[in-house]
């Protein structure tokens, strides 16, 4: 049986050249039968063994037609989610049209013969998403574990500029060898833009080749604290740079930021943006003649961010014209921050657009212009003699801080003539203070906070507030109604607070003072007094947490391996104070020890002090981190200094009682 | 629109008598807020000024559908009420679709037509191809008050699903006008209507029936009740019509028994099993005995070579793919497995039933009384010597026999060439529901905690964790021991996971894991939370005056044990007392014993389902409060240092 078994093999088996390195459709490699688990992802459900791209530019019609062939192999039982695929086109204008859709699956039965289930034409299913996408579905037959998967098909492309980038890795599965291949004539010049560590070491510096592959790349797996998993995906990206006119000379239209600039027309975009008499009105009435440009500008954003609705989309373009703005009242970032520069023009601002890309569209490379690099407009406004960078799609932010998405390095003044390179950051430091005032020597013992927020993490908390504060008036809402019909039951209200789990859970608090939430200009403050309710124990031994309340609740770093680097949203600052009176005939039996720690590179630093001096123990806890950006390599450092601060929220002091 | 009338709308749609006049026609801005009458808007998110809806059933594969809907929002809370989806489909035309938005003084402030929005795919991620489709509008302002008007007609081709009536759709919404106004040849319709919906005005005429539902000036509700499905609590109507069309069948509602029928008609001629497979199948079960190794024999079989797209075409909604086509593609939706399932039983000699469910945890049950398309899904049941055993068969995992709690326990219609049949699927009993765990700590001086932690769960619970024995990665296995377990900053050793599969099937998982964060602790002490491995975290609040009754869903029975050893010469400085709660919703008891420097902890909590009077309410929230105190509790040991004098100042 064995012997025949082999003989049938050897019937449709070729031999490869290279493993993985070619593929030949309906046909099987020796290589492709024995593959049963990655050897570089070793829990993979299913793996790409081949995908190829052929992009070739056909001068008879204008067109770029791309030849896709993709064989994927399932691994286990549960893998059959790999079998369904879904093939974007972009048929707006008939921009993208997709033909030749072949796909069929390859199984070894137990005979050892190769069965082949071909993809019905009638399986295919083409579903428009939207006005610009339609979605190509089919599932392959008899997807079951052991079966190799291929589909082929060639898009026929109008877009010459800026064809579909190539994604050598895949989000989903492993992918043993990637193959791209681009022809295009002399007369067009087109810019290979390759993206991850892998592609640059390889073909770095590597001029006139027009085929890039890679082989053994591991999945995109879900991935924590990225902005942009696409700013780490190994790809390529192709764009037509200039091209030769009929009198031989080369016209240039994408070589630098100007010409994309001025390709892309965005000035032009702009233009009903432009129409100053829209704005003059709308300035009268909110900005005085005598008003400081602070005053003006702020002003201005509150006008905004009240009554125009972000509606979650970040754009370069604006969709609607500035009267259509004004009428549906809700705008992209394109369209509220183009209103925003132009009401602070007419109120006597110097004010300009800029383009930039949010964090989680992905960073930009200075050196490689491209056209699709931008996805973002902000106003860039002058105030009191320094330029500031304003965004007004989120109104829970002051004026002067944009959001974290759009702190980048690179933006873009597209009307200026020559670049303009500048940068969104903020001086607003984001830090927590916290300052304790413990006080056991009266008969009573009292407890004073004072917290504040400020810069993110006032903005942060702010949101977090609103939202309980809205949750809790809810509840009284209810309350209040039920009280019409009956009287309240203290029992329950005093129940009821403690389910509330607001920050100091299980304390019964004297009084509380927060500042007012609506204005995002200041920054929140909260002070508390409350009762202390220490673990006292029958030998009279009072217990108090070293770092309260327990900021650091759960180490957030748990991967054991990382493969990316680490993106922080600002950089953020911890500074907290507690003073404890210590009672007569009370001495320290127990506090953690001082210690300080450092995170490489100067990203962070944590510092735990405690002195005891005239029956008064302070302890200081200082954490900075500092950086935004932290290499892989660190990852097991974070996970430690995370620990560390955990370890420090664990810990208790020990006033005990001494003889006298 | 609101969400609820939005997701009754998606069932169908047609039209009458309202006609196209937008509010701006008359003299005077006609939903200036003005002239809401103040008592009616005192205290309210937001009112419905118009709410009118008329269909006109004219025959089976023909009926119009008209709504014209003006709501005034009035702050954050309603906002949500200024979008709306115009659904349709191959069998719903949207012949007209348009909203506006008003200012407060009743301005028009903006007008959006059907070409202007934009239209998608309803459930364009989830699944291979289906017909739903939407045109969505969002009228959302930043300033309150503000009106928005949708107004929409729809010529409905089939009839199977005829509108629902919400007299209004959410809590703290008052109603000015509100009105349902639905004819039909006479006997075709019949409706039914919850406590709240006002009773109709039906009038007769020319062997057409119309029938009015009307809310006039209505206050509405101020809350939602807990755990009682927000569905009661509105005033509802819902309708179907004795005999109706889907993509050109006719079909009949007048009994269980004709519905059946219609199912069993649109799935005859599916079952043909071609000669390979037929082959292929009696290979598999030739030899086995009885009707139960072949069930499970074919069951496996299905499971092994197929799986579960989600597609669903016109009548393909209701008609099964042919078990050629599975054969073939190997895929299939709920019916095509099903029907492949029933057909390659039927081919080896075991009767089995195919079986109409409404699917989903915790879902609604069915009305029995009212015949209709109340079903979102089909299973099949396999009647046997001592059980009746019922098979899911859009999943490749789960054991032969287990069903779970997507269709477990309800009432469902089984479908025979005699037709329909209500019938039930299986309970699982609280014994049969068991999540069992055991977790041994050994702490050092340091505070350094190296457990174990065992935990099996059965039948329902089971239910819970089995989709963790395919994920194979780790750190998506360390993620989700991070999530079952209440230990801070573990550092994870092993994971074994592994299953009994059985009708009653078992979850089985080991791990073992180091942390330095499982007790706070000072010199000479250590502060103790038992409780690391199973938490109440939250509770619902008292009610002061509730008129529904509640639903407990689960029926189950919780066992923890974690034993704490600690460091020789530690000993017991402080424990809570043991605990023993009851009430008639369940039962709960936590125990502390100390043996030296060993501490056992002992969690038992054991939930009864059922649907409980209201009075019972507050009772229930205390039992899971006093639950939620007790999972909190912490123990203290100390170090004994016999020899060591108090030190003095």
């Amino acid at each position: 049986m064995r012997l025949i078994i082999t003989l049938l093999l050897l019937c449709f088996l070729s031999t490869a050249f290279g493993q993985f390195k070619t593929a030949k459709w309906g046909r099987l490699f020796k290589e492709d039968v024995e593959y049963t688990t990655c050897e570089f992802e070793p829990e993979a459900k299913a793996v790409i063994l081949f995908h190829v791209g052929k992009y070739n530019f056909i001068g008879s019609s204008n067109q770029i037609h791309t030849n896709i062939y993709k064989r994927i192999k399932l691994l286990t039982d549960d893998a059959e989610e790999y079998a369904n695929i879904v093939i974007p086109i972009y048929t707006k204008d008939d921009t993208e049209r997709i033909s030749g859709l072949h796909a069929q699956t390859l199984v070894v039965d137990p005979n050892g013969k190769l069965q082949k289930y071909t993809l019905d034409k009638k399986d295919i299913y083409y579903t428009k998403l939207n006005e610009n996408i339609t979605l190509v579905k089919f599932t392959f037959p008899q997807a079951q574990k052991g079966a190799i998967l291929e589909y082929k098909y060639r898009v026929r492309d109008k877009n010459i500029v800026m064809p579909d980038p190539w994604y050598f890795q895949s989000e989903k599965m492993p992918t043993e060898f990637s193959h791209i291949k681009f022809t295009y004539p002399d007369y067009l010049g087109y810019k290979i833009k390759t993206q991850g560590h892998r592609l640059s070491l390889k073909y770095m510096g590597k001029n006139n080749i027009n085929a890039w592959e890679l082989e053994k790349i591991p999945s995109m797996k879900d991935v924590d604290f990225l902005f942009c998993e696409d700013d780490y995906r190994l790809q390529l990206s192709i764009q037509l740079n200039s091209y030769r006119t009929n009198q031989g000379y080369d016209k240039e239209f994408g070589n630098n930021w100007n010409q994309i600039a001025k390709s892309t027309r965005l000035a032009d975009a702009f233009y009903s943006y432009n129409r100053k008499g829209k704005y003059k009105k709308i300035v009268e009435e909110i900005v005085q003649d005598d008003d400081s440009e602070q005053v003006k500008v702020s002003k201005l954003y509150a006008y905004v961010t009240t009554h125009f609705k972000w509606d979650e989309k970040y754009d370069l373009y604006p969709s609607q014209s500035l009267s259509e703005l004004l009428v549906s009242k809700k705008g992209s970032s394109a369209e509220l921050n183009a209103l925003m520069k132009g009401l602070c023009e007419v109120a006597g601002l110097q004010a300009e657009w800029v383009a930039n890309s949010t964090r989680t569209h992905g960073m930009i490379f200075e050196h490689i212009p491209m056209f699709d690099a931008f996805n973002n407009l902000l106003a860039s406004v002058v105030v009191d003699g320094k330029q500031w960078y304003i965004d007004t799609t989120h109104p829970k932010l002051p004026w002067n801080l944009p959001h974290q998405n759009l702190l980048t390095t690179k933006t873009f003044a597209f009307e200026r003539s020559g670049s303009f390179w500048g940068e969104v950051a903020t001086d607003e430091r984001s830090m927590v203070n916290m300052y304790f005032q413990m006080d056991y020597t009266g008969e009573e013992p009292t407890c004073k906070a004072k917290i504040s927020y400020q810069g993110y993490d006032a903005y942060d908390k702010r949101k977090e507030l609103l939202k309980e504060k809205e949750a809790l008036e809810e509840e009284e809402d209810e309350d209040e109604d039920e009280e019409e019909d009956e009287e309240e039951d203290e029992e329950d209200a005093t129940e009821d607070e403690d389910d509330e789990e607001f920050m100091l859970q299980g304390f019964e608090v004297v009084n509380a003072e927060l500042s007012d939430l609506e204005n995002v200009n200041e920054d929140v403050t909260l002070s508390l007094e409350w009762k202390a309710d220490p673990l006292t124990e029958e030998t009279g031994n009072i217990y108090l947490e070293a770092v309260a309340p327990t900021i650091f609740k759960d180490n957030p770093f748990t991967q054991e391996q990382r493969l990316f680097p680490i993106e922080f949203d600002s950089p953020w600052h911890f500074n907290y104070v507690m003073t404890v009176k210590i009672p007569k005939g009370y001495r320290i039996a127990d506090q953690p020890k001082g210690t300080a720690a450092r995170l490489p590179a100067n990203v962070g630093k944590v510092v735990y002090v405690a002195n005891e001096n005239a029956g008064i123990l302070t302890v200081r806890m200082k954490v900075d981190i500092n950086n935004t950006y932290m290499h892989q390599d660190f990852y097991p450092n974070l996970k430690q200094f995370f620990d560390l601060l955990l370890d420090y929220s664990n810990k208790k002091i020990v006033m005990e009682k001494v003889d006298i | 629109m609101n969400y609820i009338q939005r997701g009754l709308l998606t069932l169908v749609g047609v039209f009458s008598l309202i006609t196209h006049s937008m509010a701006d026609s008359g003299d005077k801005p006609q939903y200036a807020v003005s002239k809401i009458d103040p008592e009616l808007k005192k205290g309210k998110y937001s009112v419905v000024r118009v709410d009118e809806m008329e269909l006109d059933v004219i025959t089976p594969t023909k009926a119009l559908f008209k709504t014209h809907y003006v709501i005034t929002i009035f702050n954050k809370k309603a906002e949500d009420l200024a979008e709306h989806a115009f659904t349709y489909d191959n069998e719903t035309v949207l012949s007209f679709a348009e909203a506006r938005v008003y200012d407060q003084n009743g301005d028009l402030l903006d007008r959006i037509k059907a070409k202007d929005m934009k239209d998608e795919g309803t459930y364009r991620h989830t699944s291979l191809f289906d017909d739903n489709r939407r045109k969505v509008v969002d009228l959302k302002r930043t300033t309150y008050p503000y009106t928005v008007e949708f107004v929409e007609e729809k010529v409905l081709h089939s009839t199977m699903f005829l509108p629902s009536w919400v007299g209004f759709s959410d809590r703290k919404m008052g109603v000015e006008s509100s009105i349902y106004k639905v004819t039909a040849p006479a006997g075709v319709l019949k409706y039914k209507q919850n406590e709240m919906a006002p009773e109709p005005v039906i009038s007769k005429q020319e062997g057409k029936e119309t029938y009015v539902w009307k809310l006039e000036q209505e206050e509405g509700i101020r809350k939602f009740e807990k755990r009682y499905p927000i569905a009661e609590q509105l005033p509802s109507v819902t309708l179907a019509a004795n005999v109706f069309a889907m993509d050109g069948h006719q079909g009949d509602y007048t009994s269980w028994k004709t519905f059946g029928k219609w199912i069993w008609g649109l799935n005859k001629g599916q079952d043909v099993v071609p000669e390979e497979l037929k082959y292929t199948i009696h290979s598999v079960t030739d030899t086995l005995q009885t009707s139960r190794e072949k069930a499970k024999a074919v069951y496996e079989f299905v499971q092994q070579n197929t799986h579960y797209v989600n597609l669903s075409l016109g009548i393909g909604g209701f008609k099964p793919f042919s078990v050629e086509q599975v054969y073939r593609t190997g895929y299939g939706d709920c019916k095509a497995l099903t029907n492949y399932t029933y057909s390659l039983l039927k081919e080896v000699g075991v009767p089995s039933v195919y079986t109409l469910v409404r699917a989903g945890r915790d879902a609604n049950p069915i009305d029995t009384t009212f015949v209709a398309s109340q079903f979102n899904h089909v299973i099949l049941s396999v009647p046997l010597d001592k059980d009746t055993v019922f098979l899911e068969c859009t999943s490749q995992d789960v054991p032969f026999g287990f069903i779970g709690g997507f269709t477990d326990d309800r009432d469902v219609l089984f479908i025979t060439e005699e037709g329909g049949e209500l019938g039930r699927t299986k309970r699982y009993t609280q014994e049969e529901n068991v999540w069992s765990s055991k977790m041994e700590v050994l702490l050092d001086e340091e505070g350094v905690a190296r457990s174990t932690y065992w935990l099996n769960a059965t039948g329902m619970m089971y239910d819970n964790f089995y989709f963790m024995l395919g994920v194979k990665e780790r750190e998506k296995q360390i993620k989700f021991i991070n999530r079952l377990l209440e230990v801070k900053s573990m550092e994870i050793g092993e994971i074994e996971m592994e299953e009994e599969r059985d009708v009653i099937p078992t979850f089985h998982l080991k791990t073992d894991f180091e942390s330095r964060l499982m007790v706070e602790k000072s010199v000479g002490r250590f502060f103790i939370t038992p409780n690391q491995v199973n938490a109440l975290t939250s509770t619902p609040k008292k009610a002061k005056n509730r008129k529904n009754p509640f639903y407990q869903y689960n029926e189950d029975i919780e066992v923890d044990t974690v034993v704490w050893q600690l460091p020789e010469g530690y000993s017991l400085e402080n424990k809570p007392a043991d605990i023993q709660l009851k009430c008639p919703m369940g039962t709960f008891e936590a125990t502390y014993n100390v043996e030296g420097s060993q501490l056992t902890y002992t969690r038992k909590l054991a939930l009864q389902k059922g649907v409980y009077a209201p009075e019972l309410y507050n009772e229930y929230v205390e039992f899971l409060r006093s639950v939620k105190k007790a999972d909190r509790e912490k123990v203290t040991f100390h170090k004994q240092e016999e020899d060591s004098p108090k030190k003095d100042l």
